[in-house]
């Protein structure tokens, strides 16, 4: 008997799961396997001895709900949505369960609470199992059970949730997954792609800050949270999960979700099956959305196609503003236009669209502006000295810098001031990457790229990247940025701190040949020496700045030997350790001499490892 | 008592229902007639509750429809397209149908059984469309509805099984006070069966009268007039329709039958007769006036 006020249908759920029983059964029989290879392995390892350690079943438990059940949640929950909610798609299907007497609020948690059991039973299958297995085998794990079993009812309520408001939103089942797949990654999407058009416009700015909208892609951001493993503690039997409470709150907004969703299906209308959008509210969105995706995307590209690449060989500095707003209006207009025929199901969308095309320009023109003009000053964005923790380098050099130290303040301040230069030469760099013929030293200029990325001490890291052009008469001009980049890359300073080491102590020099090792022991210090010595001297990475004068780099002949200073750092709980590491060449000059005076080979033996014979390292090391 | 006031209903700008009203009294049957697209069944799925209207009411016993379950236990439909799951038998509707209705009625189903004669337990997509009707038709009626609301029920059934249906149907009305809302196309059918009819043309309901009210206030006159002396009748009468073949008039004429007589008894016609009107020519004349196009009328 149906009451009046019933928030739960026995015979709706009943039929659900017995129509959708391939799905959950499928699954439920597939990752029955997995118990199923527990045994197996463990009845394997018995008979040879080896017992499972007690940490075993929550190994397994953890590794399974951090690793693999984000993203096959993700996968099987619109699975799920798309057969509980497939009625709302279909007239006739919708004209049945609209007349069947029960409200919505009624189908709606029925229907919900089937999807989720739908979701919830391979999982308790699997997880019924493979407790049983941990039972019979002695090393069940409660603590571990709980904890999976929370967070797979967290992200079944997330992804089931998010799933159940696409389908909401939506009246068609072919929009379904591909509307939930963008939901999904729709904030990395659309940071991307304004990352990349304010890297078109301005100079250097290379993707800023993307992922400061990570937590609106869930499923990324659970696995960036969402972690096992074995505390930093003696004796410790099983590993401990983190990040369940960032999944616990994940799964409250799975029930937000659910809940916006009820709201959504209480008014909404049965005729809208068969609609791409099920709410005529949202229809511009839909509308306007398509057009500036398209714009975003396509409308990119068809510029770089188009214009950059004919014009400018994809070699200018910065996009050109007039061009890229056209292209992108273009796209834009497009699909503006195949929004409008998917929302009519018609071909006849022309017709009185010049307001919604004349918006899409208006758009795309304001868009393009605003980013061109810079308003938030990221071009010339410089940090302070004291805000930065570190900073690298990256060229025909890596450098690294860190300006805590009295060197690293020095190298650091150089650091800024290149970049200052680069930003006072934008008119330079802009007209030669204009000018530019051919590829590096083809028209007598060199062309080469430098990243430079701020770690900042709070706050996200700044990256910048330049293509830059050189020339051997600005190189002696220490006033331009190719005179105060060749300064820092040849430093001393800079030179030197592949093998220096950066704070602490020596402790020893490892070397490995061939593969073998050799302990440093007594002769570390004197190996240090002749390594620093080399260093200074611009035989170890040798001067990377400006690469083309390098003759060195090309006539180096590699030894098969690794070197590697080990030294100590203080630290408040005592000392850590830190470690340089080098391979030898024929440069390192210095080095050479100490490992023969030292003891370490003779003559005869370093030359037979640069020759690849290495049968006397077998014979000595047995 | 069903009550539909003034509702109107709009898809992307298009008025499907533009201020429609009907009124089905209890223990009938009321056929609702019209056009393509005039809005029946439009009407119809506000009824049974699958549309909201954008304004106006749809009253069952007093209360909206819409979202109102115990009202929407009251009815049951077979729409002309009616759903049933992929892969699901009549038996697993009828599982499906009983969760629902609180008056299910597992006797008449085993009784129905050998009424309809199909196979139970065989998936209804491989039935036949009329075999399918059939299968609505039990599981629907065994619903024990007050209400039972049919869009164009009989599509695809054979004349025997029409018959069958049409008496089943008869007879819930008269021993269960059932009441029956029909649409169709068959303006025959409907006029063997309904006690009162609705007409609706482009949302709207022209007209709603019980059938005998309907054909009493219309009559088709047929008169001889002497050669050259066929009179211009009175203007007070008004003419639906105007014929004549050689000699032999005939006059469609609102109005009942004994009082347009006595009017034309006056010009000494050589002969005068009225005769009864069929709801197909009702429907036809009273529509026209309404500058609907007879040739498109299904008939």
């Amino acid at each position: 008997m149906q009451s009046k006020r019933s928030f739960f249908n026995k015979t709706l759920f009943r039929k659900n799961l017995t129509r959708f029983w391939p799905l959950w059964g499928g699954v439920s029989i597939a990752g029955a396997l997995i118990p199923l290879y527990m045994v197996l392995m463990l009845t394997t390892d018995m008979s040879h001895g080896l017992h499972p350690e007690p940490g075993y079943f929550a190994e397994a438990l953890y590794s399974a709900v951090t690793f693999f059940a984000p993203a096959f949640i993700m996968g099987y929950a619109i699975l799920c949505a798309m057969l509980v909610w497939g009625y709302l798609y279909s007239p006739r299907a919708v004209g049945l369960m609209h007349t069947l007497p029960v409200d919505r609020t009624c189908l709606f948690v029925t229907n919900t609470v089937s999807g989720l059991t739908m979701i919830a039973v391979p999982f308790a299958v699997v997880g019924g199992l493979m407790s049983l297995v941990a039972l019979i085998f002695g090393f069940f794990h409660p603590v571990a059970f709980v904890n999976t079993v929370a967070a797979v009812v967290f992200m079944a309520l997330l992804f089931f949730g998010l799933a159940t408001l696409c389908a909401m939103l939506t009246g068609h089942n072919a929009v379904l997954p591909v509307l939930y797949l963008l939901v999904n990654f729709l904030a990395e999407i659309v940071e991307f792609l304004m990352a990349y058009m304010t890297s078109q416009f301005l100079m250097g700015v290379a993707s800023p800050n993307v992922g400061r909208f990570l937590f609106l892609t869930p499923v990324l951001q659970i696995y960036a949270n969402f972690h096992s493993g074995y505390p930093d503690v003696p004796e410790a039997e099983a590993p401990v999960l983190s990040g369940l409470g960032t999944v616990a709150l994940y799964g409250l907004a799975g029930l937000g979700l659910l809940a916006l969703a009820w709201l959504l299906y209480r008014k909404r209308q049965s005729e809208r099956a068969g609609d791409v959008v099920a709410y005529r509210p949202l229809r511009p969105v839909f509308r306007y959305g398509v057009a500036l995706l398209s714009a975003l995307t396509l409308g990119q590209l068809l510029y770089e196609l188009l214009w950059d690449a004919i014009f400018h060989n994809g070699w200018a500095l910065t996009a050109d503003l007039i061009p890229t707003m056209v292209c992108m209006a273009i796209v834009g207009v497009i699909g503006y236009y195949i929004a409008s025929m998917l929302l009519e199901k018609s071909l006849r969308v022309f017709k009185g669209s010049w307001r919604g095309v004349a918006t899409v320009c208006a758009g795309v023109v304001i868009l393009c502006g605003v980013v061109s003009m810079d308003p938030l000053g990221l071009e010339s964005k410089l940090p302070e000295l004291d805000d930065i923790e570190h900073i690298s380098i990256m060229s025909s050099m890596d450098l690294n810098i860190n300006p805590a130290t009295e060197e690293g303040r020095k190298m650091a301040e150089q650091a800024l001031d290149i970049h200052r230069a680069i930003l006072a030469d934008k008119t330079y760099i802009s007209r030669s990457m204009r000018q530019r013929e051919g590829f590096d030293g083809e028209d007598g200029m060199r062309y080469g790229d430098i990243w430079i990325r701020y770690t900042m001490r709070d706050g996200p890291d700044l990256v910048r990247h330049y293509q830059l052009p050189f020339s051997d008469s600005r190189l002696r001009d220490t006033s331009t940025y190719d005179g105060k980049l060749y300064q820092l890359a040849n430093s001393e300073e800079a030179l030197m701190q592949s093998v220096k080491i950066p704070q602490g102590n020596l402790m020893h020099v490892n070397v490995y040949a061939c593969g073998k090792f050799i302990e440093g022991g007594d002769a570390s210090q004197q190996l240090y020496e002749a390594m620093l010595q080399d260093a200074r001297e611009g035989r170890v990475d040798g001067h990377t700045f400006p690469w083309w004068e390098d003759d060195e780099l090309e006539s180096r002949e590699w030894y098969e030997v690794e070197l590697e200073i080990i030294y100590n750092i203080p630290s408040e709980g005592g000392s850590d350790t830190g470690g340089n590491h080098l391979s030898l060449h024929s440069g390192m000059i210095h080095t050479i001499d100490a490992l023969v005076e030292e003891g370490y080979f003779t003559l005869e033996e370093m030359h037979d490892i640069k020759n690849g014979d290495y049968d006397f390292l077998n014979d000595e090391l047995g | 008592m069903i009550e539909v006031k003034n509702i109107v209903k709009t898809f992307d700008g298009f008025a499907a229902l533009d201020g429609a009203s009907i009124t089905v009294p209890d223990g009938g049957v009321y056929g609702l007639v019209g056009p393509n697209g005039a809005g029946k069944s439009t009407i119809i799925r506000h009824l049974t509750g699958i549309y909201a209207p954008d304004s106006g009411e749809v009253l069952v016993e007093g209360e909206p429809v819409y979202e109102n379950p115990a009202k929407k236990a009251l009815l049951a439909v077979i729409p002309d397209d009616w759903f049933y799951f992929p892969s699901s038998t009549i038996y697993d509707m009828m599982r499906f149908y009983r969760g629902f209705y609180p008056n299910f009625d597992m006797k008449r189903y085993e009784k129905f059984k050998e009424v309809f004669s199909l196979p139970e337990k065989s998936p209804i997509r491989r039935m036949s469309k009329g075999m399918q009707k059939q299968a609505a038709f039990w599981l629907t009626m065994c619903c024990r509805p007050k209400y039972l609301i049919l869009d164009e029920p009989v599509d695809g059934l054979d004349p025997v099984m029409r018959r069958q249906v049409w008496s089943l149907m008869m007879s819930d009305v008269s021993e269960h006070g059932t009441t029956v809302l029909v649409s169709s196309h068959n303006l025959r059918e409907l006029e063997d069966v309904c006690d009162h009819v609705g007409i609706m043309n482009k949302g709207k309901v022209l007209l709603e009268r019980s059938l005998s009210d309907l054909q009493d206030n219309i009559v088709k006159l047929q008169a001889v007039w002497k050669p050259g002396e066929a009179p211009v009748l009175p203007r007070e009468l008004e003419v639906l329709h105007t014929s004549h073949v050689g000699r032999v008039y005939t006059y469609i004429v609102r109005g009942k039958a004994h009082d347009v007589t006595e009017r034309l008894q006056v010009h000494q016609p050589l002969m005068l007769e009225a005769l009864p009107l069929s709801l197909e020519e009702i429907f036809i004349y009273e529509l026209g006036g309404e500058q609907y196009a007879v040739k498109e009328i299904i008939l």
